[in-house]
């Protein structure tokens, strides 16, 4: 049991797993069109979505799963594209191209392109942060620490809310920090290096960051792609990380620690 | 499902080429403070706090009229991308959702925020402005200015009735 828990071995069961993952988060950001009429465009696409999971974990029908999953992204997606987050424009690049493969998880093409997208998504991420130069000066890392939601405060206490007014040195080192840590990480993916610890750091980054902005979904996706990219698959202890995190993103990791403060 | 390697090959890097191009687009766009950097594809999430668009609708004889601006935002990609100009078919949708503009003249203007680093905090900016007035009863004519310098003007006719 304990090898299924932590087992990096990249057997195709781990790397459907991580896949599954990714999925999951998928239909959990997707959780408002859960609201919406079944017969609607995102209400219907979204428990279109469901069903294709649910198909996609029965071995025998993972095929036909896997094509009512995307063509329930698909609909999603195409309703309301001017106003989809990072997370849906990343799903697509990334999960349609598996519906085209015979077998996705032994094709070493596959990891590759999701290596050269992540590769380039981490690079655009961190250009698109030098752009705005909120980073490099601290000033959106001053403002979600003293204006912020519940876990953005979390750096709250580096500063004094003088922040707000004139540059504080730790935010800007925290802002360049993050910013070099996703360049450098868009790098390697392109140039392959695909070391065990790059993983690991990777992986305590993104829940990192999904904790401090409340948001999981999009770290979900992030690290079931790099695990199949890292040909590592998902061990069945990440999995269940993953889909605990997910749950807590329905009501709110901050709503969370509000309740549990008020018991 | 396609089979032959080679053509799988040459899909991939097809569909990489236009996540790249795109990523690039946008990019520049957010450089020059067109585009709403949460949205269109781009990976600018978290660069700044996610900029709220208002779209205001006054009517020159009836400014205080409540006017609903749904159909027009949503034509208009929720004004995301701050120099898309206003369409016709979105002015088609405002007035089938305001029957009561038809024959009116009125200004749009839709703002939306910026982040001011120092001191921190949201600052309103106007990305576009436009006037509609009427040639014929039927036949309209919009004038705009989009994101501070894109001039333009469109006319047509109305050829539903309420």
């Amino acid at each position: 049991m304990r090898d299924k828990l932590f087992s990096l071995a990249g057997t195709p069961g781990s790397l459907q797993l991580a896949f599954f993952a990714a999925m999951l988060s998928v239909i959990f950001q997707n959780w408002d069109d859960y609201y919406a009429p079944l017969l609607s465009l995102p209400g219907g696409a979204w428990w279109g979505m469901i069903l294709g999971c649910a198909l996609y974990a029965v071995p025998a029908l993972r095929q036909s799963g896997l094509l009512i999953f995307i063509a329930g992204c698909f609909l999603s997606f195409f309703s309301h594209w001017s106003t989809a987050a990072n997370h849906s424009w990343l799903a697509i690049w990334t999960l349609v191209p598996a519906a085209f493969m015979a077998s996705w998880w032994t094709s070493m093409l596959y990891a590759q392109y999701l290596r050269y997208t992540m590769g380039i998504v981490m690079i655009a991420a961190g250009l698109q942060k030098i752009i705005a130069g909120t980073y490099l000066d601290g000033s959106y890392i001053a403002w979600l620490s003293f204006r912020g939601s519940t876990t953005e405060q979390m750096f709250g206490f580096l500063c004094s809310g003088h922040a707000l007014v004139e540059p504080c040195l730790t935010y800007q080192l925290i802002g360049a920090g993050l910013i070099l840590w996703q360049l450098v990480v868009g790098v390697l993916l392109l140039l392959g290096l695909r070391a065990l610890w790059v993983l690991v750091v990777e992986i305590g980054f993104l829940l990192g960051a999904g904790v401090f902005a409340d948001e999981m979904n999009f770290q979900v996706l992030n690290i079931a792609i790099l695990t199949i990219i890292f040909r590592t698959g998902m061990p069945l202890g990440l999995f269940i990380l993953c889909v605990a995190f997910l749950l807590a993103d329905v009501v709110g990791l901050g709503e969370i620690y509000t309740m549990l403060q008020n018991l | 499902m396609i089979q032959n390697p080679r053509i799988q090959q040459i899909l991939l890097f097809l569909i990489l080429a236009l996540h790249g191009l795109l990523l690039v687009t946008h990019l520049t766009l957010h450089v020059r403070d067109e585009v709403n950097p949460w949205k269109l594809g781009g990976y600018g999430m978290y660069t700044m706090p996610s900029p709220a668009t208002t779209v205001t609708v006054i009517a020159e004889s009836n400014p205080d009229r409540f006017v609903y601006v749904g159909g027009l935002r949503e034509h208009n990609w929720y004004f995301n991308w701050y120099c898309k100009t206003i369409s016709k078919q979105s002015l088609d949708t405002l007035l089938t959702e305001n029957h009561w503009l038809i024959g009116e003249p009125f200004t749009i203007t839709v703002t939306t925020e910026d982040f001011r680093h120092y001191p921190a905090g949201r600052v309103d900016r106007v990305i576009q402005e436009a006037t509609v007035t009427w040639e014929t009863p039927d036949t309209y004519l919009l004038s705009g200015v989009a994101c501070g310098k894109k001039d333009y003007s469109k006319s047509d006719t109305i050829v539903w009735k309420p």
